[in-house]
């Protein structure tokens, strides 16, 4: 076990899916989750992390459209051999989507884009 | 001297009467014999820093904590073994139906435990391995298991012992449930120190899913030591059966005792 884990939070405006979604995703980034490697069983994640089971297929089927995971009914779901991170446009496609999701969670909040963008020049510095 | 003027029979039903108020006696006053989850990493303790040691012993804490008053459960099984003791003293019960009913109960005390285990915990926090229902339940410890059933079913052949196996194979059917609901529980992780608490919940779970098999195999084993004590001895056949479920037994016992010897290893 080389610490990968998921964790899902009821109280952040991200639904369950798409946190389970970034987190793989993450995962596979930072090279926690190697090529090839069997990922859980849509049940068992799914009991795991006390979610329904549509829930963790769905995730993992937005997954395998962007070519992070691969899955056959044998075999189940894998990390797919060539993943995206090797795609320039597709890594910057990946961080432009959580950008704008970080950004609009924020305006949700309340912050003005005056407000996001000094917070995050002070954040830089 | 009494007992000299007993059967076979009563023998065997003095003798389940006074083991179940012993066992009644030692659920009480030694729980944790029983149940302890402390006593599963004897051998992981040994051999992990002072620091990993540290961080073992917060895992455990909260995991105990949040399984509730488990004592109390086992306990109360306890009192209730004591209680129909004298059960196997009425000739027309079989022996072996209080023995059989404390090990269901002490089954139901450990899936309690886990379902309040399961409600104990807010955060979900889950790994990203497949789990294999095998790893917790060895089909080595499996076989056994099905040769004491088996082993136990073959004194049906004799219509004294019918009523008896026909408990020992009601109460494995529960507990093998039981076993089967514990090897497929959700890892419940809090998410404090994820990876230990993932190797803890892996290494419980094995312990539980294979004490519980010893459990299925217990009843069977007392059905067929007892019953076979009371065989002529020309019953050849019955005495390699009663040598194979033994066999079986140790078998099951070695691998549920195993979790103490064996050491959990961090990354």
């Amino acid at each position: 076990m080389n610490g990968s884990f998921l964790v899902v939070d009821d109280t952040s405006e991200s639904p369950p899916y798409r946190q389970i979604v970034e987190q793989i995703r993450a995962a596979i980034e930072r090279g926690e989750l190697q090529p090839e490697m069997p990922l859980s069983p849509v049940r068992q994640l799914a009991g795991d992390l006390g979610v329904a089971p549509n829930t963790v297929a769905r995730a993992y089927a937005e997954l395998q459209t962007e070519g992070w995971l691969v899955g056959d009914g044998r075999r189940g779901t894998r990390v797919a051999s060539q993943i995206p991170r090797q795609d320039r446009h597709a890594r910057a496609r990946s961080l432009g989507e959580s950008v704008d999701r970080f950004l609009a969670s924020l305006q949700n909040r309340g912050f003005t884009k005056d407000e996001i963008d000094a917070a995050l020049r002070e954040a830089q510095t | 001297m009494a007992l000299e003027h007993l059967t076979h029979d009563q023998l065997a039903r003095v003798f389940t009467a006074a083991a179940l108020v012993f066992l009644g006696v030692l659920q009480i006053a030694a729980p944790s014999c029983f149940w302890g989850m402390s006593m599963y990493f004897k051998g992981t303790r040994a051999a992990f820093s002072p620091e990993q040691r540290e961080r073992l012993a917060r895992v455990l804490t909260a995991r105990e904590r949040a399984e509730g008053n488990t004592d109390a459960y086992l306990r109360f099984v306890g009192i209730l073994t004591i209680v129909m003791a004298p059960l196997a003293l009425i000739p027309t019960v079989p022996f072996v139906l209080p023995y059989s009913l404390s090990c269901v109960g002490m089954a139901a005390a450990i899936l309690i435990s886990y379902l309040h285990f399961r409600r104990a915990t807010e955060r979900r926090v889950a790994p990203l391995v497949r789990r294999s229902v095998w790893a917790s339940l060895p089909p080595l410890a499996v076989a056994a298991t099905g040769v004491c059933l088996v082993g136990a079913g073959l004194f049906a052949a004799y219509p004294q012992f019918r009523a008896g196996v026909l408990t020992v194979i009601v109460a494995a059917i529960v507990l093998l449930a039981v076993a089967w609901r514990v090897a497929t529980a959700p890892a419940i992780l809090f998410g404090d120190d994820s990876q230990l608490e993932y190797l803890v919940d892996e290494h419980v779970r094995f312990s539980r899913a294979t004490n519980l098999l010893s459990l299925v195999c217990a009843p069977p084993t007392v059905l067929v030591a007892l019953a076979w004590a009371t065989l002529p001895p020309t019953a050849h056949f019955f005495n390699v059966v009663m040598l194979t479920v033994a066999a079986a037994f140790v078998v099951v016992i070695a691998m549920s005792l195993n979790p103490i010897r064996k050491r959990i290893r961090l990354a």
